[in-house]
């Protein structure tokens, strides 16, 4: 049977399309370089340390995204959220599966590496120096959170109760919302969080140079339409992650 | 009392509008199923056979005219204003007010977009052409299975007059021959006339220089004859749309005339539906929905088995001329060689460009025809979509990734599933983005979420008068959805909670792989 971390990264991938950053307040920064080990990415150097030059792009939008586990997961507010004149709420979050969750993100924005074909090749040198290892990825896009509360349940009954500080009533419950400072009062199991956190980092994306461009002693840059940099890299996929 | 309904086929809202009152005061009506045959033969037979006749013409915008309306019915009005048949026209007020000389002073204007403002009018319009059309005498003209073939000028004519002429034998029909000179009398012939007269249906085969065929048709035309006109012209292949809108099928090769010429017989003899049985049946949107559903002429080649995906691939032509028309419209408004360009922006740019350009055909949607099997779907080839000028979400997937491979870009088509639908939406995958494998809905939504790749509603660039996907009625503005909008609609859908990924084909990768 998967592990509870592995029930909560295939359901964010399958849903999002990023694997979410473990443990979830861990700082992995664009341009980074390394490897899965045992569900994480573990950097194992960077473009700047490797002095292969990138451009990065800024996402021009933020969202947010409220996201729960399918399964196992209940929100519930303290009587009185809704009311107005209310300063002080509590907010119990219990989980009844291992692997269930709760990610809540404000102001999500996405950064990725613009210039994929240069960085291709200067990688291939980087590999002929000696300096690069097949096996390396390369964190080629993340999304920043202005806050964000995630939750991760590793038991199969297990919850968290959360103060909120409020100055105006609850409208629905969302663990992410800048104008309310949560903080966390009573734990019961065993459960990974990080609440109310601001500027992490908690989707990623990774690309690899495929195998048979460090084969190549004639990499030529690209030419015309020949599809050269279209090629060049390929990306792991969550079972890979899950299996590291 | 037979009444022949004449109408948009796109058009379903103010088509169901009309019919609920038609059903009210109980008027009979028939109608063309919407089919890929354009017989102008098989409208003069059924003018020549019925009461009356009702034409709701609304408006069809095109790239030079805002208020114009189809050229079909147009056609089909001026034919029944040749047979004289009592008539009820309904015109959009937009279109009467700018073409107001191409009808009779009786048609009736009505606002398209709130019709139901002028119901009383309208209904009363009706009431007084049902008691016209009871008690009009109507002299339906006298006919045996007799088969008239004018033959022209010219050996290619001659040469395939014998073909034709036994056709039309196997047909059941006595065929009698005219040919050479009609003794020099021009339209004195009454012999002529009368044989014209006693046809149940003329065949005109035209050389290229006018002749005394030529007058014998003049003849026909006027009196709204069951007539198939077959014109000579070494210029064939150049004539769109062929069969002409005036019904002309220009042919310079014989084998391809005889199969056209067939299939002019084959629907000449087909019947007309009854819209108010099936109003009855239903309701009065149904009804427009299946008479506005094409009924064609399916080839092997269009049939695909729908869990098939990599078969898909096989119904995407870059090489047809459409979509090679198409490109180089783009290619040159860019000015530069598509494949050169490589950054995403340009990507996008040529996307955009493609999808304007579809824009401008006022194509029309329709649902999925029935194939009798739940195990094949027809998907329509970039000719026939030109052709039909009407198309299904996943005719318009498989064009818009022709039009993008021929573009030099990664085209995409994308399955989707959810409740009880299916969709398909069309784009393309940045040239710098990896090959996916087995890609997940969440591969997709990163994907768009960095712009790693493009999805669009295909079904924004052609009208339709409901949302088809995740857009929103508001959004078609003029039926038709601009591209920003159409490529949130289709990043909306993507983002729906019970939306299911069935397939995303990359159409490069699997014609590189072989598929």
């Amino acid at each position: 049977m998967a592990s509870p971390v592995k029930l909560y990264q295939r359901e964010m991938h399958e849903n999002l399309g990023f694997f979410p950053t473990w443990f979830p307040g861990d700082q992995i920064e664009i341009g980074d370089v390394g490897i899965f080990s045992e569900g994480r990415f573990r950097k194992m150097s960077s473009l700047n340390e490797v002095k292969i030059p990138f451009k990065v792009s800024q996402g021009v939008s933020k969202q947010s995204v409220q996201y729960t586990s399918t399964k196992g997961t209940s929100i519930t507010p303290s009587a009185g959220a809704a009311v107005s004149g209310i300063a002080k709420v509590e907010i119990s979050v219990n989980f009844s599966h291992a692997g269930s969750f709760v990610f809540h993100a404000n102001g999500l924005s996405p950064r990725q590496i613009e210039n994929r074909s240069l960085v291709a090749e200067a990688i291939v040198m980087a590999y002929k120096r000696k300096e690069w290892k097949k096996e390396w990825l390369l964190v080629e896009a993340l999304h920043t959170a202005d806050v964000a509360t995630i939750i991760v349940s590793e038991d199969s009954k297990a919850g968290v109760i959360l103060a909120a500080n409020v100055d105006a009533p609850l409208v629905g419950v969302y663990l992410a919302d800048p104008k309310v400072s949560l903080s966390v009062t009573s734990i019961s199991g065993k459960v990974i969080h990080v609440v109310g956190a601001h500027e992490i980092h908690p989707l990623y994306s990774c690309l690899r140079l495929k195998d048979h461009f460090f084969s190549d002693p004639s990499l030529v840059p690209v030419r015309g339409i020949a599809p050269t940099s279209v090629n060049a890299y390929e990306r792991p996929g969550i079972d890979e992650l899950l299996d590291s | 009392m037979q009444v022949y309904f004449s109408h948009s086929y796109r058009d379903v809202a103010i088509n169901s509008y009309f019919l609920e009152h038609f059903v009210e005061e109980d008027v009979s009506l028939l109608a063309d199923q919407k089919t890929d045959i354009w017989c102008v033969a098989k409208l003069e037979r059924y003018l020549s056979e019925i009461t009356g006749f009702v034409s709701i013409i609304p408006r069809r915008p095109t790239e030079n005219d805002p208020v114009a309306y189809s050229p079909y019915i147009g056609r089909e009005l001026d034919l029944a204003r040749r047979a004289r048949v009592p008539r009820l026209l309904f015109v959009d007020e937009q279109v009467f007010k700018h073409h107001r000389l191409d009808f009779p002073a009786d048609a009736v204007p009505f606002p398209s977009d709130a019709p139901a403002e002028r119901a009383a009018l309208l209904r009363k319009a009706i009431r007084t052409f049902r008691t016209k059309m009871e008690t009009a005498p109507r002299f339906p003209r006298e006919q045996g299975k007799r088969a008239t073939l004018v033959i022209g000028d010219g050996k290619p004519v001659r040469g395939a007059a014998q073909d034709v002429a036994e056709i039309l034998t196997r047909e059941q029909f006595n065929v009698r021959q005219l040919s050479g000179r009609f003794q020099d009398r021009g339209l004195d012939d009454i012999r002529l006339l009368e044989t014209l007269w006693g046809s149940e249906l003329c065949v005109f085969m035209l050389g290229e220089r006018l002749s005394d065929a030529h007058l014998a048709l003049a003849v026909a035309h006027a009196d709204c004859i069951p007539s198939v006109r077959l014109q000579y012209s070494r210029m064939a292949d150049d004539r769109k749309p062929n069969p002409t809108i005036a019904g002309v099928f220009h042919w310079n090769n014989a084998e391809k005339m005889l199969v056209e010429f067939q299939e002019q017989l084959t629907s000449y003899k087909e019947g007309l539906i009854r819209p108010l049985e099936m109003v009855q049946q239903s309701n009065a949107v149904d009804a427009a929905q299946k008479m506005g559903t094409m009924k064609w002429r399916v080839r092997s080649d269009n049939l695909w088995q729908p869990h098939d995906y990599p078969a898909l691939v096989q119904h995407v032509h870059p090489e047809h001329s459409f979509v090679q028309d198409e490109v180089n419209r783009v290619r040159l408004e860019l000015n530069q060689s598509l494949g050169q360009l490589r950054d995403r922006a340009t990507s996008m740019e040529i996307t955009r460009l493609l999808y304007h350009g579809l824009l401008r055909h006022r194509l029309g949607y329709e649902l999925e025809p029935q194939t009798g099997s739940h195990e094949a779907q027809q998907i329509r080839t970039p000719t026939q979509i030109e052709t039909h000028r009407t198309a299904t979400c996943l005719d318009l997937a498989c064009l818009f990734a022709a039009l993008l491979e021929a573009a030099n870009q990664r085209a995409l088509i994308a399955i989707l599933s959810g409740g009880n639908f299916r969709h398909a939406l069309a784009g393309y995958c940045a040239l710098d983005e990896p090959v996916w494998t087995n890609p997940t809905k969440g591969d997709l939504r990163r994907a768009l979420d960095l712009g790693d790749a493009v999805l669009f509603e295909a079904t924004g660039a052609v009208e339709a008068q409901q949302p088809v996907g995740a857009e929103i009625q508001q959004e078609r503005r003029d039926k038709l959805l601009d591209f920003s909008t159409a490529k949130a609609a289709a990043k909306r859908m993507i983002y729906q909670d019970e939306i299911h990924l069935d397939c995303l084909l990359d159409v490069q990768s699997l014609r590189q792989s072989g598929g």
